[in-house]
């Protein structure tokens, strides 16, 4: 220990000092605020968030899918409180979207086309499987200017069983039981983890098996929840169900419109 | 068929006032100067002969390719023009490799099939739409196993393609094909097909042979895997004979 010469032996305090009233003039004469910080707010944003929020359940023959009906500038201002933000593509293939209504739109209309085209290439419907696999691919195409849509994509798999899948906004693809996105994502998923995972519970609770009523009540439970207490989510719940061997049925049920 | 030459054979997309088409119809002819290659489909898969003449003993017999992979699961076979069989055998496996990258799915045998039937028909003698100044002056076998089963397709150069249970090719089809209809049951085993391909077709290592038999992928679906029967598999059956 007695060769240490340490940090103090380095240290100049004089230089220091000198170092550092150099370093607050320059500051006081250029507060960072008004130059990078300032550029940084006149600069064109090419996204916007119009709020909302959509889930998912997946269960073994169902798949119900789940969204708010309010589009929002700014969270305060509401635009509509008609926005559709799920959109039916054919008879087993649900998208569900939140984030940048104008990706949303552009999003949809690529997935239709290529639906479109697909019947008449291959003779037959896409199935959820394929449409999955695709999405991610049309997400990841825009790696450098992604679309902003917090994508989900929900139906009934070649199987007949329930599914949901899970985007990231560069189209990492994951099968989930159930998962949500939008502005309410961070208490839905909690909600769902507890009551659908039972990820959150104790060992003892009763951990009732999940049916189409059970998810479809949750699914109102979390919608409710999140209008109360996230405010670009609410006016109206717009539920899809899709179970394996029937039509599709769409419902509007009221929600709170302050 | 062919002595009343007339003025419609010249344009290779003109119909004659008979409403044919001579450029098509000399390029199926085209298809009986090639080399004879037999597909039979079985429960077990589907298998693909393909004779290979050569014409001189100088000639390196094995640097023929007369079977090519489509996918892992697709196989092809031809007869006719083999050069022209490149571009054809090159759109199938961009097509199969295509779908899979879409979709994370092979292709089914019959998606293949109708997609270079749709490249055959692309021919003209405009230069700017057309790839292809004259019709392919080649026949095709699909093999291969999907979702739905083992599959076999014969493509000819008017791109018109049928499912079929066995078919032959090329020039001795004919002959092939009479035997091929008097021998073939649906419970036929890959051994059996076997047998009978090697009775059709002669001797030792003219003849390139290749399985499409039945697997499961990782996530359970059927699917088909591509093998090349080998010389020494072969002389086996031949010595059994």
């Amino acid at each position: 220990m007695s060769n240490f010469t340490g940090i103090t032996a380095t240290m100049n305090p004089l230089a220091e000092m000198a170092q550092f009233k150099q370093n607050m003039r320059e500051v006081a004469a250029s507060p960072e605020w008004r130059t990078s910080k300032l550029i940084e707010r006149q600069r064109w944003n090419p996204y916007s968030m119009e709020g909302g929020s959509t889930a998912a359940i997946s269960g073994d023959n169902f798949a119900i899918v789940a969204s708010d009906t309010r589009m929002t500038q700014n969270d305060i201002n509401i635009l509509t409180r008609d926005a559709e933000k799920i959109h039916v593509l054919n008879d087993s293939i649900i998208l569900s979207t939140s984030g940048f209504y104008g990706d949303v739109i552009q999003l949809r209309k690529v997935l239709q086309s290529r639906l479109h085209k697909y019947r008449f290439d291959y003779r037959a419907d896409m199935s959820a499987d394929l449409c999955a696999e695709l999405l991610s691919r049309n997400l990841y195409y825009r790696r450098f200017f992604p679309y902003y849509t917090g994508a989900m994509l929900a139906g009934i798999d070649e199987n007949g069983k329930g599914a949901v899948f899970s985007y990231d906004p560069i189209g990492c693809i994951e099968r989930l039981g159930y998962s949500a996105s939008g502005a309410a994502e961070p208490m839905i998923i909690p909600f769902l983890d507890c009551q659908i995972g039972h990820v959150t519970v104790a060992e003892d609770y009763e951990k009732p098996p999940l049916t189409i009523e059970r998810a479809i009540s949750l699914m109102k439970d979390a919608f409710r929840g999140a209008a109360e207490r996230e405010i670009s989510t609410g006016d109206k719940i717009h539920l899809v169900i899709a179970e394996a061997g029937k039509p599709i049925v769409q419902k509007f049920l009221p929600l709170r419109e302050d | 068929m062919f002595l009343t030459r007339s003025e419609y054979d010249r344009g290779v997309n003109t119909f004659s006032p008979e409403g044919r088409l001579f450029q098509v119809e000399y390029a199926i002819e085209a298809v009986k100067l090639g080399s004879t290659s037999i597909g039979i489909r079985t429960k077990e898969g589907v298998l693909l002969a393909a004779e290979k003449r050569s014409t001189s003993k100088l000639m390196v017999n094995d640097a023929i390719e007369k079977i090519s992979k489509v996918d892992q699961h697709v196989a092809v076979t031809f007869a006719g023009l083999i050069a022209d069989s490149r571009t054809l055998v090159e759109r199938a496996q961009i097509e199969a490799q295509n779908f899979w990258f879409t979709y994370n799915r092979k292709i089914r045998v019959e998606d293949v099939t109708q997609s270079v039937a749709n490249l055959a028909l692309q021919f003209g003698d405009d230069d700017v739409k057309a790839s292809m100044s004259r019709p392919f002056g080649v026949a095709m076998l699909f093999a291969g196993v999907d979702q739905e089963g083992a599959k076999l397709f014969h493509l000819d150069p008017s791109g018109t393609f049928i499912d079929c249970k066995a078919k032959s090719i090329g020039a001795a089809s004919d002959g092939a094909e009479q035997n091929l209809k008097e021998q073939y049951h649906d419970a036929l085993t890959l051994k059996e097909a076997l047998k009978q391909v090697m009775e059709e077709k002669l001797n030792a290592a003219n003849v390139e042979v290749v399985v499409i038999k039945p697997t499961t992928d990782e996530k359970g679906r059927q699917i088909g895997q591509f093998e090349r029967v080998s010389d020494a598999e072969l002389d086996q059956v031949i010595a059994a004979l």
